[in-house]
């Protein structure tokens, strides 16, 4: 363990298409399967993408009834069920209504997906409908937790944001445990019809296993995915005086914004740069330390060419010999829980010392000229992984993780 | 680099954050009125923000844009400082009429008829966004709730940046309608320089028996006598606007 003010992550609790827990999620990564599939919940037969990486009915968490559990919304069925888990993978179930627990959850637009499911289900135009509580205020009342919250968003970039404030939060003491991810769950007629009008998604509806095709020449756009992951943070006094299990540190963050657009990202990646290297900076390493990065690699025209060269910006020939993947081309895109489920994949790595792989990247662009890990997960021992993860609004961010 | 002791004893103490009010603006007002402050935002606006931009801005947006610029103006920070200026938005659920209609329209006319603007405009994301894309600020931009009731997240989310990240200054937006009236507040806060002039003490721990921060109550503090004490869901903050010193708050 490092400095006096390192934070570890002490448990994961997770629910994606490709698994609900680490170890589900961890090994269908490395073993490169695809969670996208045809949406076949509504009607999608005028959707220019028909395609998407969806849940499953999410599991029951143990502490609550099946029945009143069902009648909560998906995305608070989620988000209940990676908060218990995290918190009873740490070995802190038991202390969960201390107020010195902080959560910290990247969401999107929980009141647009309650006037959706009420416009749907009852007919509700929103004017009539009234504001439910907010998810982060359910999971907290269900779960019996008392601490400090926050539900906040950087669009994609939230998981990311989340992890860097529960940090903020427990190095300046303000918590002695802290929970942060995000919970996604946006495959509904109007979200999918909306970033399909556009254009941001792929339209490879006939082939929906391969539709999502980061830094490969025949990408065109990315495939929505749904789930989420959230994770415990402490600090390493407090880790190690409970002898918790670590996954890894949480050793740097770096936060931008690029103040060019509401959609596009900038074509001159100054600021996702500055990012890049403030979470360096940040965590005191250099970037020939850096053993695996997982990139933000939407599968868009543009976005991936624009972070190839922010890596090749950063690392300069280093980006000849670091592995890099994305994960997005098995999970699809979680909007608002994509860094979330990024950061696993890191933790993933880190565990079981092999890279993930980026499927189906048959052909890789010129314009994203990296050290692929094509198609197949690598073995290979990683000490240091990055996280890249960039949102509409112009966020930027990456976090860093370190082996314990 | 972040360290949490010369933090603390900037603050004059590891249990209390201070900070100080570099800016304060406050706006509200009724449907009438914001189709003038539209036209405002596009002759202030019109070299950062495009046409198409300003004519999909939600009416909160209109607002904020407003009170950030001259929040900007007041605060006193350098181009540079600007530049890595950090940025919380609180909007309370945003779109409510235009997502009705893009639902009317698109039950009525499929799936073609969703208005790709929907997204990028009305998610929690966007004010910051749009808020950083217009005035031109680098830093990290975070929207926060989204519902009534989520202004003290927006309180521990700036604190932690500009006491975490070391930040030259946090700006904290504010903004949400209550009945017809559509309202606003921007706040910009700086690491306290001088153990004199702490305007905002933020205490975690120490929730007590203080009414909860809404936007409400903090523009009714600004209006009057610009001194309160709320609480934050496990944390107290005192503000005084025209006092030197905290030292009995909160």
């Amino acid at each position: 363990m490092r400095s006096p003010s390192a934070v570890y992550i002490t448990g994961i609790g997770a629910g994606t298409p490709l698994g609900w827990n680490f170890a589900d999620v961890a090994r269908n990564l490395l073993e490169g399967k695809s969670g996208v599939r045809k949406v076949d919940t509504f009607d999608v037969s005028h959707h220019p993408s028909q395609i998407a990486a969806m849940m499953d009915a999410v599991p029951c968490p143990a502490t609550l009834d099946e029945t009143q559990f069902r009648k909560f919304s998906r995305l608070e069925q989620l988000s209940l069920w990676c908060v218990e888990q995290a918190l009873r993978d740490a070995g802190l179930w038991d202390k969960r209504s201390s107020p010195r627990i902080g959560l910290v959850l990247g969401t999107a637009s929980e009141w647009g997906w309650h006037w959706e499911d009420e416009f749907w289900d009852k007919g509700r135009h929103p004017d009539a409908v009234a504001d439910k509580p907010a998810i982060i205020e359910t999971v907290q009342r269900e779960l019996g937790m008392t601490g400090p919250r926050l539900t906040m968003s950087s669009a994609c970039a939230s998981g990311n944001f989340a992890l860097a404030q529960a940090r903020r939060w427990l190095q300046l003491g303000w918590v002695d445990v802290c929970l942060a991810g995000g919970c996604d769950a946006s495959v509904t007629p109007l979200t999918l019809a909306g970033f399909g009008n556009l254009r941001a998604l792929s339209r490879q509806n006939a082939t929906p296993t391969t539709a999502s095709r980061p830094f490969d020449k025949a990408r065109d756009g990315f495939v929505l995915g749904e789930g989420g992951t959230v994770f415990v943070l402490e600090r390493e006094e407090s880790a190690a005086k409970r002898s918790a299990m670590l996954y890894g540190e949480l050793a740097g963050c770096g936060l931008t914004s690029d103040a060019f657009h509401p959609v596009i990202p900038s074509p001159e990646p100054a600021q996702s740069i500055a990012a890049i290297r403030t979470a360096l900076a940040d965590a005191r390493i250099d970037p020939a330390d850096v053993d695996y990065v997982n990139a933000h690699g939407t599968s868009t025209p543009v976005g991936d060419v624009g972070e190839a060269r922010a890596l090749r910006a950063v690392f300069g020939g280093l980006a000849n010999c670091i592995p890099v993947s994305s994960t997005k081309s098995m999970t699809g895109h979680l909007l608002t829980a994509a860094a979330a489920v990024e950061a696993l994949a890191c933790l993933a790595s880190i565990r079981f010392g092999a890279l993930p792989p980026t499927i189906n990247l048959d052909e890789p662009d010129a314009e994203c000229d990296l050290r692929h890990v094509a198609k197949q997960a690598i073995e290979q021992p990683v000490r240091i992984a990055i996280s890249n993860s960039f949102g509409f609004g112009g966020s930027n961010s990456c976090a860093v993780f370190r082996a314990a | 680099m972040f360290d949490p002791a010369t933090d603390a004893a900037e603050s004059g103490s590891g249990s209390h954050f201070d900070c100080t009010l570099a800016a304060v603006q406050s706006l509200a007002v009724g449907p009438a009125e914001l189709i003038g402050l539209r036209g405002r935002v596009s002759a202030q606006f019109a070299g950062q923000l495009s046409v198409g931009v300003i004519k999909q801005l939600e009416e909160q947006s209109v607002l904020a844009l407003l009170t950030l610029k001259q929040a900007i103006e007041q605060s006193g920070l350098t181009v540079e400082e600007l530049d890595r200026c950090g940025l919380i938005a609180c909007a309370r659920t945003p779109g409510r009429k235009r997502i009705g209609d893009s639902l009317v329209k698109f039950r009525d006319s499929g799936a073609w008829s969703m208005s790709p603007h929907v997204i990028p405009y009305l998610s929690l994301h966007s004010l910051p966004g749009l808020l950083s894309q217009g005035l031109r600020l680098h830093g990290p931009n975070i929207g926060v709730g989204g519902l009534p009731g989520s202004e003290s997240e927006a309180v521990w989310a700036a604190m932690a940046l500009l006491h975490g990240d070391q930040l030259p200054g946090v700006f904290v937006v504010l903004t949400g309608w209550n009945e017809d009236v559509c309202q606003c507040v921007t706040l910009c806060l700086q690491r306290v320089a001088s153990a004199d002039i702490p305007k905002m003490r933020f205490r975690p721990g120490h929730g007590g028996d203080a009414r909860p921060l809404t936007l409400e109550s903090l523009r009714a503090a600004i209006e009057s006598d610009g001194s309160g004490n709320w609480e934050l869901g496990g944390a107290s903050l005192a503000m005084r606007l025209h006092e030197a010193r905290l030292e009995a708050a909160a």
